[in-house]
C-alpha cells in the first residue's frame, strides 16, 4: 500500500510540472503589456518607473529563463508581489483563503448531506413516487446556472421576504457572539447556490452506485444472517463510502469554478472574488497563482479519489499491487 | 442500454439512429428560431420607459435604461448560441485531433499526449477561460469563443481518446487494417462514422457547458462587452436593480435554464438514459 502511495505521488510530479508550464505559457507568451495597460488606463507613470517596472516583470529576458526563474521561486513558495498594492501574493491569497475554505466546506457538507441520502433512498425504491419527483426537481435545479440562482434567491429571500441578508459576510455590523449568528445567516444563500447544481449529479451518481453496490436483496440477506442496527450499518459503511469519495473528483472542480461566480455575486471576500478582481486589474502574479492553485486543488481531488479507492475496496488493492497502474 | 449497444456494434444502423437522435435537438432549435423571428427587434434606449413591469407592449418588461427586455433576451440568444456552437466546434476539432492522435498512434505518442490531456484537464474550464480572457483582452466574440473552446478542449480530448481506444481492438478495425487501410483511411472511414453518434451527444452537452461558461464570464463583466447583449450580461445589469425589479433577472435566467434543459434533454434522449 505504501509503495502504491509513493508511486502515485511520484506520478503526480510530471503533471504538476505540466500545470506550471501551461499556466506560465498562458500568462507570459501572449502579447500583452501590463505596463502599457496601466498607463493607458490613466495611471501616471514616468518613463523611468515604466522601465523599472518592466525590468521587475522580467521583460527582455528569454521565456525559458523567465520560466526556470519563476519555477524556482514557486518551489520556494515565493509567488511574487501583487501588481495592485505590491503585497506578497501569498499574503493576499492567505487573507482570502479562509473565506473560500469556509464557504466550500459548508457547501460540501450541504452537497453530501442531501445528495447521498436522496441517492440512497432513490436506489432503495427505484421508480417510486418520491424517487421520480426528487429526480425531476433536481433536474430543474441542475439547469439553473449558479449566478442566476443567486440573483433569484437574493430577490426572493433577501428583498421580497426579508429573511436573509443580501450579501457580504456580516462581520462588520455585529459584535461578540452575535457575529457567529450573523456569519451563519450570511452563509445560507451562497452555500445553497453552490449546492443546488451539485445536488442533481451527486444524487444521480450516488443512486446509480448504490444500485450496483447493493443489489436487490443484499440488505435483506444481511438481515437474514442476523445483522441489525449498528452492525448492519458497519457491514455496508465501507462500500457506501465509495460514492462519497468518488464524487469528490467531480465536486472539487465544480466548486472551484462555482465559487468564483458565487463569491462575486454575494460580495464574499474569498479567492474567487480575488481572481475576478485580479483579472479585471490585469494583476498577473495573482491570476497566475490562483490558476495554479485551482489546478492543484483539482489534482489533489483526483489523487484523493485514486488513493481512497484501494483503501476502501480490498479487491482493487489486489489488482493494483502487481504493476501499480490503475485508474488511467 | 441494450438497444444502444446493438446500435453501436452494427454500423448499418447508425445512420438512422443518428437521425432519430438528432431530431429532439432540431425541434428545440426550431422553437428557438421561431421565438427569435416574432420578437420585437428594437433595443433602443428610452429612459422615460425605464424599469416598466411586463405588459402588452413589453412582454418581458423594460430594463434600467428603458430597453425592451424581450428584444434584449433574443439578442442575447444569438450571442449565447454563437459562442456555444463556435466554442464547441473548436473544442471538438482540438479534442479530436489531440485525443484521436493519442489513441491511434499509441505508444510513446499516446504517453505524451495522454499526459498533455491530463494536465489540461486539471484546469477547471472556467478558470482557464478567465485566465485566457485576461491575456486576450479585446472586445468581440472571438476571444470568448477561443477562451471557452480551449477551456473545454481537454474533456473532449479525453472523451475521444477513450472512445477510439475502445474501438481500435474491434473486429471491424482489425479487418480493415489487414486489408491494408492506412491510419487516415481507418480514422475517417471506419472510426468517424461509428464514433459520430456518441460525439454528437457529447457535443450537445458541450454546447450547454459552453453557454454556461460564456454567460458566467459575461455575468462577471469579463465576457461580451456592451452594446452587445448576452444573457449573463443582462443578468449582471439586472443585479444593480435587484431590490426594485424582478423581471430583469427572471427572464434571462429562464432563457438560460430552458436552453440548457433542452440541450441536456436532447443529449440524454440520445444516450438512451431515461
Amino acid at each position: 500500500m505504501s509503495g502504491f502511495l509513493l508511486r502515485r505521488l511520484l506520478a503526480c510530479l510530471p503533471t504538476l510540472l505540466g500545470i506550471t508550464l501551461v499556466a506560465f505559457v498562458i500568462l507570459n507568451l501572449l502579447p500583452s503589456d501590463p505596463v502599457l495597460t496601466w498607463s493607458e488606463a490613466g495611471v501616471p507613470m514616468s518613463a523611468e518607473s515604466q522601465a523599472r517596472l518592466r525590468a521587475a516583470l522580467g521583460a527582455g529576458r528569454g521565456p525559458a529563463e523567465r520560466y526556470s526563474d519563476w519555477l524556482l521561486s514557486v518551489v520556494r513558495l515565493d509567488l511574487g508581489r501583487s501588481l495592485r498594492d505590491a503585497r506578497p501574493v501569498q499574503e493576499v491569497i492567505g487573507e482570502a483563503l479562509p473565506w473560500t475554505a469556509l464557504l466550500n466546506l459548508c457547501a460540501m457538507a450541504a452537497i453530501y448531506g442531501v445528495g447521498l441520502p436522496l441517492g440512497f433512498l432513490g436506489a432503495r425504491r427505484p421508480g417510486s413516487q418520491g424517487d421520480r419527483w426528487s429526480r425531476r426537481i433536481l433536474l430543474i435545479l441542475f439547469v439553473v446556472p449558479p449566478f442566476a440562482a443567486a440573483l433569484l434567491m437574493q430577490r426572493l429571500f433577501a428583498v421580497r421576504l426579508g429573511l436573509l441578508p443580501l450579501q457580504g459576510t456580516g462581520l462588520g455590523e455585529a459584535t461578540g457572539a452575535a457575529r457567529l449568528g450573523s456569519l451563519a445567516e450570511h452563509l445560507v444563500l451562497p452555500v445553497l447556490c453552490l449546492a443546488l447544481a451539485a445536488w442533481a449529479y451527486t444524487t444521480r451518481y450516488a443512486r446509480a452506485l448504490f444500485r450496483t453496490l447493493f443489489p436487490a436483496g443484499s440488505v435483506a440477506a444481511a438481515r437474514a444472517r442476523g445483522l441489525s442496527g449498528l452492525r448492519l450499518a458497519r457491514h455496508f459503511a465501507p462500500m457506501a463510502a465509495l460514492p462519497f469519495v468518488s464524487i469528490l473528483g467531480a465536486v472539487v472542480p465544480a466548486l472551484v469554478a462555482g465559487s468564483v461566480v458565487i463569491e462575486e455575486a454575494f460580495s464574499w471576500p474569498g479567492l474567487g472574488r480575488l481572481l475576478v478582481h485580479a483579472v479585471e486589474g490585469r494583476d498577473y502574479p495573482v491570476v497566475l497563482a490562483l490558476v495554479l492553485l485551482s489546478a492543484c486543488a483539482v489534482l489533489a481531488g483526483q489523487l484523493l479519489v485514486d488513493l481512497a479507492y484501494p483503501a476502501l475496496d480490498p479487491r482493487l488493492r489486489e489488482q493494483v499491487a502487481p504493476d501499480g497502474s490503475h485508474g488511467g | 442500454m441494450a438497444e444502444t449497444t446493438a446500435d453501436r456494434s452494427d454500423p448499418r444502423r447508425t445512420g438512422g439512429a443518428l437521425g432519430r437522435r438528432l431530431l429532439p435537438g432540431l425541434l428545440v432549435l426550431g422553437a428557438l428560431g421561431a421565438i427569435v423571428l416574432v420578437a420585437p427587434s428594437s433595443t433602443e434606449i428610452r429612459l422615460p420607459e425605464a424599469l416598466q413591469a411586463p405588459s402588452g407592449a413589453h412582454p418581458f418588461g423594460t430594463d434600467a435604461l428603458g430597453r425592451d427586455l424581450l428584444a434584449r433576451v433574443v439578442q442575447g440568444a444569438r450571442v449565447s448560441l454563437e459562442v456555444g456552437f463556435g466554442a464547441t466546434l473548436l473544442a471538438l476539432v482540438l479534442g479530436a485531433l489531440l485525443g484521436g492522435t493519442a489513441a491511434l498512434r499509441a505508444g510513446a505518442v499516446d504517453l505524451l499526449l495522454g499526459r498533455v490531456i491530463e494536465v489540461l484537464g486539471c484546469f477547471p474550464p472556467f478558470v482557464l477561460a478567465l485566465a485566457l480572457v485576461t491575456v486576450a483582452g479585446g472586445a468581440g466574440l472571438m476571444p470568448i469563443v477561443v477562451a471557452v473552446g480551449l477551456g473545454r478542449a481537454a474533456s473532449t480530448a479525453r472523451f475521444v481518446r477513450g472512445e477510439v481506444q475502445r474501438r481500435r481492438g474491434a473486429g471491424l478495425w482489425i479487418a480493415a487494417r489487414a486489408s491494408g487501410a492506412g491510419l487516415p483511411r481507418l480514422a475517417l472511414r471506419h472510426l468517424l462514422p461509428l464514433a459520430a453518434g456518441p460525439l454528437v451527444v457529447q457535443a450537445a452537452f458541450g454546447v450547454a457547458q459552453a453557454i454556461l461558461l460564456e454567460s458566467s464570464l459575461s455575468f462577471l463583466g469579463l465576457g461580451i462587452q456592451p452594446p452587445a447583449a448576452s444573457w449573463g450580461m443582462i443578468l449582471a445589469e439586472g443585479r444593480a436593480t435587484v431590490e426594485v425589479a424582478w423581471w430583469p433577472i427572471l427572464f434571462p435566467s429562464v432563457a438560460i435554464a430552458a436552453t440548457l434543459a433542452g440541450l441536456e434533454w436532447a443529449g440524454s434522449l440520445a444516450t438512451g438514459d431515461e
